[in-house]
């Protein structure tokens, strides 16, 4: 689904990202755990354009989305394909993003009526579904500034998800909750998980790691330093690192 | 001293309506119109900028500092005594809404820019993120924020537009403050007057403060 | 709701621009020039094709050229210019400008002329051309009264003197040694006199009449007067002889039938001519 062949970014002189080689299958969930600063966000974020790499190849759908060196364009994209690529990832972050001026209802609807041209009787009954699916539906004509953080969280998830994307990305979804409303926001990623959807989820939550995760990923300053089944990384780390930011967190 | 007093209030009283109706009928339009076409240039100009939109980006850069660079009195007079030496002779009242509405357009464009620039970042990015093309996020997400914060200095550029059409006389537009400087020529009662002149313009600058306060409430509708 | 208040919106926009060009288009100059069917017409003819004379005027400097109580444009020199027109068989048009944009204005071609006190000097003479002499201004030194030092235009060295710039009577001010400050027209410059601003200001003796007609209780006074009086023409763009021309004949004539007299009477009571 998701191939990152050589990827390095560099703000300026800072090093951010170091020769990163990642695969993820369809269907599969890895979690992204590192220090801050390691660049795990920023990976994410190349994804959808939202950063740009400095140099090495993307694939999407085994389709090549991003070639570049020297912070330069080798396969360049017109910006209506890389508005597709982005209907293809839904993103989540850290700080939710609702749109305030727009109800719950309408934060949802506003893409695909735009982007896609859906009718608005079928995005309707789509969108109220999803709601009820991330169990907000009676607040649908309430504004976000209405709503807890992890209401705001779960209203975002379905927004991503009304645009049916084929992979989900989750930019440290629970990291700004109050520790009381991370569960809610957990729970409609598990049973995500448990739909088949591809996800790739930058995150501290170690124990949805444990869970939920096909493979769990560490990177510190830029590289990958460990890539296998969450027993292994968490149980018997290889590298002296993993172990180090294991232990500071768990 | 009272002959004098009954003489000025006698002349504020006859000159209540002329100036008034001036107001209203040469003021008012010329205000109007010239913030509806400086609005819309403003945002042309501030989106322009905001998308860096490469071909038109140092075209509008070079008229937002010629304009806000120069007097308006001088930009009135150019349009008006200057152009007809290359030919282009227009009238006052065209001239006039030229010269305000691509001074209140230079400007504006600047609060308008501010305003789209105070938009959390995040907005954009959440957008993009669903797919949403520049032009998309600027029309549904960010332009309805962003006006918001426009409010209070856009009402602030209206009702100093008010005043500012004081200076269409120069170019031959009789408006409001011309008339009183009519009556103050016949009567030499000059502070009267303009005072009086002065009340007028709170009257209608009040109405527009009144406006701008229901603006407000109106897009601060979203619970804040 | 929002389509509604836009659709609002654009209808009172719509209606503002519709009324406010019609009463716009009243009192502004015509942009077009009629098509001359003739290559080289010359301004008196174009002017009797359109049946208008159109003449630049301050509209705020009493008595000469001012708005009555009923906003009616009036003065002597509007009267004037009105008999003219007659007189050439067309209508005059009133052009309200500023001083300052004045000069402007006719280089811009906006109106053919100017009556508005204009002093017939050389300087000016050189870049246009003049009607003959339709007035004679005495310039008047105005002090306030209870200024006791200045009692002749020589006592203006080192003072403050309030004048219109690229007035005549700010040259006869700046040759005496003041100090100009410069003032849109007759009335601010009482304005800063009365409130002791400035020590003087110079201006037509008529003028400063008309003032003390309407304010007795004004706290100025004329110290002293020009010997040498000013002539004062109708002003217009050098390259328009015959228009100077006919003009020049309407005014001999009005002398002649006793129409100049007349209106010179019925301002000031006196023959202004001399």
């Amino acid at each position: 689904m998701i191939k990152i062949e050589n990827v390095y970014k560099s703000f300026g002189d800072l090093e951010v990202l170091k020769n990163i080689n990642l695969t993820i299958e369809a269907g599969e969930v890895v979690c992204i755990i590192g220090p801050s600063g390691s660049g795990k966000s920023t990976l994410l974020r190349s994804l959808n354009h939202l950063e740009r790499i400095t140099s090495g190849r993307i694939y999407i759908d085994d389709e090549l989305v991003d070639e570049r060196k020297n912070d330069k364009d080798i396969h360049k994209l017109s910006p209506k394909k890389v508005s597709e690529i982005c209907s293809e990832l839904g993103m989540v972050f850290q700080r939710f993003n609702l749109f305030p001026h727009m109800t719950v209802l309408e934060n949802v609807m506003l893409a695909p009526l735009s982007v896609k041209k859906v009718s608005k009787d079928d995005m309707l009954r789509e969108s109220l579904s999803l709601l009820e699916k991330v169990g907000l539906l009676d607040k649908k004509d309430e504004y976000p500034s209405k709503l807890s953080g992890g209401q705001q969280q779960r209203v975002a998830i379905a927004r991503a998800l009304a645009m049916k994307p084929k992979i989900m990305l989750f930019d440290e979804p629970t990291s700004a909750l109050d520790p009381e409303l991370v569960y809610e926001v957990l729970d409609v990623m598990k049973s995500l998980a448990k739909e088949g959807m591809t996800m790739l989820v930058v995150t501290h939550e170690m124990g949805f790691a444990k869970e939920v995760a096909d493979r769990v990923v560490f990177i510190d300053n830029g590289e990958i330093l460990e890539e296998d089944t969450p027993e292994n990384v968490f149980n018997n780390p290889s590298h002296e690192r993993t172990r180090a930011f294991l232990s500071r967190i768990i | 001293m009272d002959d004098r007093m009954a003489r000025v209030i006698g002349i504020l009283i006859d000159s209540f309506i002329p100036i008034l109706k001036a107001g209203l009928m040469y003021t008012v339009p010329l205000t109007i119109i010239s913030f509806f076409f400086g609005m819309i240039i403003a945002f042309a100009v501030a989106i322009i900028r905001v998308t860096n939109f490469k071909p038109l980006t140092a075209i509008v850069k070079f008229y937002v500092w010629i304009v806000r660079g120069t007097p308006l009195l001088v930009q009135l007079f150019i349009i008006f005594y200057g152009l007809p030496t290359i030919g282009v002779t227009l009238d006052a009242f065209i001239s006039a809404i030229i010269g305000f509405s691509l001074s209140v357009g230079a400007y504006g464009s600047e609060t308008i820019r501010a305003a789209i620039l105070s938009v959390p970042k995040g907005q954009w990015e959440a957008a993009h993120a669903l797919g949403l093309s520049k032009f998309q996020a600027l029309r549904h997400i960010i332009l309805p924020q962003a006006i918001k914060v426009a409010i209070p200095p856009m009402a602030n550029s209206f009702i100093s537009l008010v005043k500012d059409t004081s200076l269409a006389a120069a170019i031959t537009y009789t408006e409001l403050f011309q008339v009183a400087q009519q009556i103050t020529a016949r009567t030499y009662e000059p502070l009267w007057l303009y005072l009086e002149a002065a009340f007028i313009y709170l009257m209608f600058c009040s109405v527009l403060s009144v406006l701008q306060s229901r603006l407000e409430v109106r897009f601060g509708k979203s619970g804040d | 709701m929002k389509k509604r208040i836009l659709l609002a919106t654009a209808i009172i926009m719509m209606l503002a621009l519709v009324f406010s060009g019609c009463s716009a288009a009243k009192q502004t100059t015509e942009a077009t020039a009629p098509a001359a069917e003739v290559k080289q017409e010359n301004l008196l003819e174009t002017i009797k094709a359109e049946g208008v004379i159109k003449i630049g005027t301050e509209g705020t400097y009493a008595p000469f050229t001012f708005h009555d109580k009923d906003g009616k444009l009036t003065g002597f020199d509007v009267e004037i210019a009105e008999e003219i027109a007659s007189r050439l068989g067309v209508k005059a048009e009133f052009i309200e400008t500023k001083w300052d944009g004045m000069f402007a204005g006719l280089d811009a071609k906006r109106f053919d002329a100017v009556a508005n006190q204009v002093t017939i000097r050389p300087d000016r003479l050189e870049k246009y051309d003049f009607s003959s002499p339709y007035i004679v201004s005495k310039a008047v030194l105005i002090a306030h009264s209870d200024n006791n030092e200045i009692k002749a235009f020589a006592d203006l060295k080192g003072k403050k003197s309030g004048q219109s710039l690229t007035s005549n009577l700010a040259e006869i001010a700046k040759s005496n040694g003041a100090e100009l400050v410069q003032v849109d027209g007759f009335n601010q410059a009482l304005d800063l006199l009365t409130s002791k601003r400035i020590d003087a200001t110079i201006n037509d003796s008529l003028s400063f009449l008309d003032y003390k007609t309407q304010r007795p209780d004004a706290p100025i006074k004329v110290v002293a007067e020009m010997d040498t009086k000013d002539e004062i023409g109708i002003l217009f763009n050098k390259g328009n002889q015959e228009l100077v021309d006919a003009v020049n004949k309407a005014l001999a004539d009005m002398k002649a039938d006793g129409t100049y007299l007349k209106i010179s009477q019925k301002w000031f009571g006196e023959d202004v001519s001399k």
